[in-house]
């Protein structure tokens, strides 16, 4: 219905032709002395809400609203990936950390950059359509580098979040500013770099600042105009709780409730300053019409002292209503948290079994601590948590100003990386990191918009990093199988219909792997970090898997400005 | 030799430096054009971007974000500067934003310092790879935005603000205050010499 047409034309054929036809829209390119027009047509509520079924365009970041990044297209299968090749590569303005998602649309690739510049590809040739250079503010506050994590297209609109704190929407077909909002004030440490998600005309967005002493929230947007619909507020008023002693597995935290009491008591509630900060998008239940996402660490980082309480809803699973954003339900991983082994890569739903051995809605998060954590949709409270998926030890020692060593490191187990699950194989696909560290404490007051960790994460140089792929059987909470790789990862992961996983390393290997049991089928070297999560499409037939080859500011991983499109010969 | 210079200047230059900030901080405060309001800056800036005392900061080519927040940080107080202090609290943020990037325009000049050594390199090298440094001051310690530029910074004042921040006098910045406790003085000379010579 949406068929993707691209017609090369003279230059003057095309400037005549410049009207839309059947309901979509013309891009105008001229490269050289060639000019080509492609179609555009405008991505529909329906499309978004079939994306999982869709093996031709990628239309969300994770894939689809249940955001299992698991891509229905098995053209690209076990018995032929090794014939897989670069179809083009395109090298992007902007050789900085890459941490984008792809999203096609009718063989048109939209792509971000460091720095929040899209870029409109052909997904076939690779060629440029159109670059949006984001005219940044002065102040940006951000904490792991000037990341961007995506665009999300709906009807003729591309919409992006930006490091200084704004939602802009473009023109499709031009990448010219249709509306742009403030999302928060920079100079208090907010800044964006993830994704916004688009559902039922609300453009959704989080925020980044855990490190600088904001209140993080969710706020959805009226997709027409920009204008603010709704904000949830990730620290509520009340961020007491239940003076929680364990964490969710129930390993004692050892915290010391006496001293918080007395703290509640002299200062108060600390929920304006706490964090909170929402990195990653949304999963949206359309049957419930309920959205689920994780919210981030307790600001400041690593010093409890000036937070007493549960410190809620930090470091917690979270669902609100998509209409009106009012609360729904909860579940907090780790209270009153001092490692910063927060929530971070995205909520996926999936039907799971409960204890009983009934197959209900379920919702999953792989958290830093290592841990999948299984939840009942309904609720949110807790089925299930897996084998620790990386070493864990000293848990939980508290922070010390001279050192304390625990494992994981802050940065997991699962930092951001959206994880992937094959539903027929009840498997949840995750990249880890394993990074032996310190943690150190020294209590100091908000210094307003800058950074504000509370103490100091430090690797431990002496002690040997790696990371590994796993895969765990949600239903079980088993570990299946697990793949070593020689250093930490980070950036996402994609399965396919095909039998496959992909995942990318700092050292630049990009790989295809048995979906069945991790074997690597297919190794690409991209000459720079990869990671960031791969996305897959087609057009004209032919099946391509994409990913962003840019390295990694958090772990300091060789840096490139590479969009790397491959397909079978 | 260097390290008593910078404490010297600080401990013993206080009246002087009150006279100098009286005397900056007076064009400043009147409405002219942005190139009379920053005429004053070369006095310890330089002329040419080159300041002529090694602990003061280059600020030619530095980014907008950052100058702009030390400038907001003297006027509040939270980061302290005898000199500094008296002229930016004549100054309204605007001014602040528009002197920032005036300064952000200008080249980054070349302090013409000594390339670190291959194990100094390494050691600082080490150093970025446990606290992380180029996750806020980006690859090859560029900075952006609100993160300052390291890389050719002068050698005797990277070292001073490290210090400065690791013993909180210079307290604008806990986070840095606690990255720099959580490395060893050793190291944060191996960087500096790196960041001077890069």
């Amino acid at each position: 219905m949406y068929g993707f047409k691209r017609t090369a034309v003279s230059a003057v054929a095309l400037s005549a032709a410049m009207v839309s036809f059947g309901g979509a829209q013309e891009i105008k390119q001229v490269t050289g002395e060639t000019a080509k027009a492609v179609n555009v047509p405008p991505v529909t509520q329906r499309m978004l809400d079939r994306a999982d079924r869709d093996t031709k365009n990628f239309l969300h970041t994770n894939g689809d609203y249940r955001q299992q990044r698991f891509y229905p297209n098995a053209q690209i299968n076990t018995g032929n990936v090794k014939r897989l090749h670069p179809a083009w590569i395109f090298q992007t303005e902007v050789k900085e950390s890459m941490e984008t998602s792809p999203i096609v649309v009718n063989g048109v690739m939209y792509v971000t950059t460091s720095f929040s510049h899209v870029y409109a590809l052909d997904a076939k040739t690779g060629a440029e359509l159109w670059h949006y250079k984001h005219a940044m503010g002065p102040i940006t506050t951000y904490c792991c580098g000037p990341n961007n994590r995506g665009v999300e297209v709906f009807e003729d609109k591309v919409f992006l979040a930006t490091l200084d704190a704004k939602l802009v929407a473009l023109d499709a077909k031009t990448g010219k500013v249709v509306w742009q909002s403030a999302i928060a004030d920079p100079e208090l440490g907010y800044s964006e770099t993830m994704a916004p998600t688009v559902v039922k005309g609300k453009v959704l967005v989080g925020t980044n600042g855990g490190e600088y002493g904001i209140r993080g929230f969710v706020k959805a947007y009226d997709a027409k105009d920009g204008k603010l619909i709704w904000t949830f507020d990730t620290t509520p008023e009340n961020s007491v709780g239940v003076w929680a002693e364990k964490d969710a597995t129930g390993r004692d935290m050892h915290r010391n409730i006496a001293a918080e009491k007395e703290q509640l008591a002299k200062s108060g509630d600390p929920y304006k300053t706490l964090g909170g900060g929402v990195w990653q998008n949304p999963a949206v239940d359309l049957a419930t019409n309920r959205i689920y996402f994780m919210v981030g660490n307790p600001s400041p980082d690593l010093d409890g002292a000036l937070r007493p309480g549960d410190n809620l809803y930090t470091d917690s699973l979270v669902s609100v209503d998509l209409d009106t954003g009012k609360y729904v339900c909860h579940f907090q991983y780790i209270a009153h948290d001092v490692w910063d082994l927060d929530a971070v890569s995205p909520a996926v739903l999936v039907d799971v079994k409960d204890k009983s051995g009934k197959v209900i809605p379920g919702v999953i998060h792989a958290g830093k601590t290592g841990h999948v954590y299984v939840h009942d949709r309904k609720d949110c409270s807790l089925i299930r948590f897996s084998q620790a998926m990386v070493p864990q030890e000293n848990m939980w020692t508290l922070p010390t100003a001279q050192g304390a060593r625990m494992l994981p490191g802050a940065n997991g187990g699962v930092e951001w990386s959206p994880i992937a699950v094959d539903p027929e194989l009840g498997v949840s696909y995750a990249i880890n990191l394993h990074q032996p560290m310190t943690y150190h404490v020294e209590s100091s007051a908000y210094p307003q918009g800058k950074l504000w960790l509370g103490g100091a994460f430090k690797v431990i140089p002496s002690e040997q990093q790696s990371g590994n792929i796993t895969a765990v059987d949600y239903n079980t909470g088993k570990i299946r199988w697990q793949v070593k790789t020689p250093q930490p990862m980070i950036g996402g992961i994609l399965a396919t219909a095909g039998g496959l996983v992909f995942a990318g390393e700092g050292n630049g290997r990009f790989r295809a792997y048995d979906s069945r049991n991790g074997k690597v089928l297919w190794t690409f070297n991209a000459g720079a970090g990869v990671n960031a999560p791969p996305s897959s499409y087609a057009v004209d037939g032919k099946q391509y898997v994409v990913v962003a080859a840019g390295g990694n500011v958090q772990l300091d991983y060789k840096r490139g400005n590479n969009i790397i499109a491959f397909t079978l010969d | 030799m260097r390290s008593r210079l910078r404490v010297g200047w600080a401990k013993r230059s206080v009246p002087t430096l009150q006279v100098l900030a009286a005397v900056l901080a007076a064009p400043l405060a009147t409405a002219q054009p942005i190139e009379g309001k920053v005429q004053a800056c070369a006095a310890c800036h330089g002329e040419n971007g080159i300041p002529p005392d090694k602990s003061w900061p280059v600020i030619w080519g530095q980014h907008q974000g950052y100058l702009y927040l030390q400038l907001r940080d003297f006027k509040s107080g939270t980061r302290k500067n005898d000199v500094m202090g008296p002229i930016a609290e004549k100054l309204e943020r605007d001014e602040m934003l528009a002197i920032a990037l005036y300064f952000s325009q200008k080249a980054w000049p070349n302090l013409r310092q000594a390339r670190a050594l291959d194990a100094v390199a390494a050691q600082a090298s080490r150093t970025n790879a446990s606290v992380g440094c180029t996750g806020c001051h980006q690859a090859g310690y560029q900075g952006e935005g609100t993160q300052p530029r390291l890389a050719g910074q002068s050698a005797d004042y990277i070292l001073k603000s490290m210090m400065d921040f690791r013993t909180r006098r210079r307290g604008n910045n806990p986070g840095m205050s606690d990255l720099m406790n959580a490395t060893s003085e050793d190291d944060l000379k191996a960087l500096a010499a790196y960041l001077a010579g890069s």
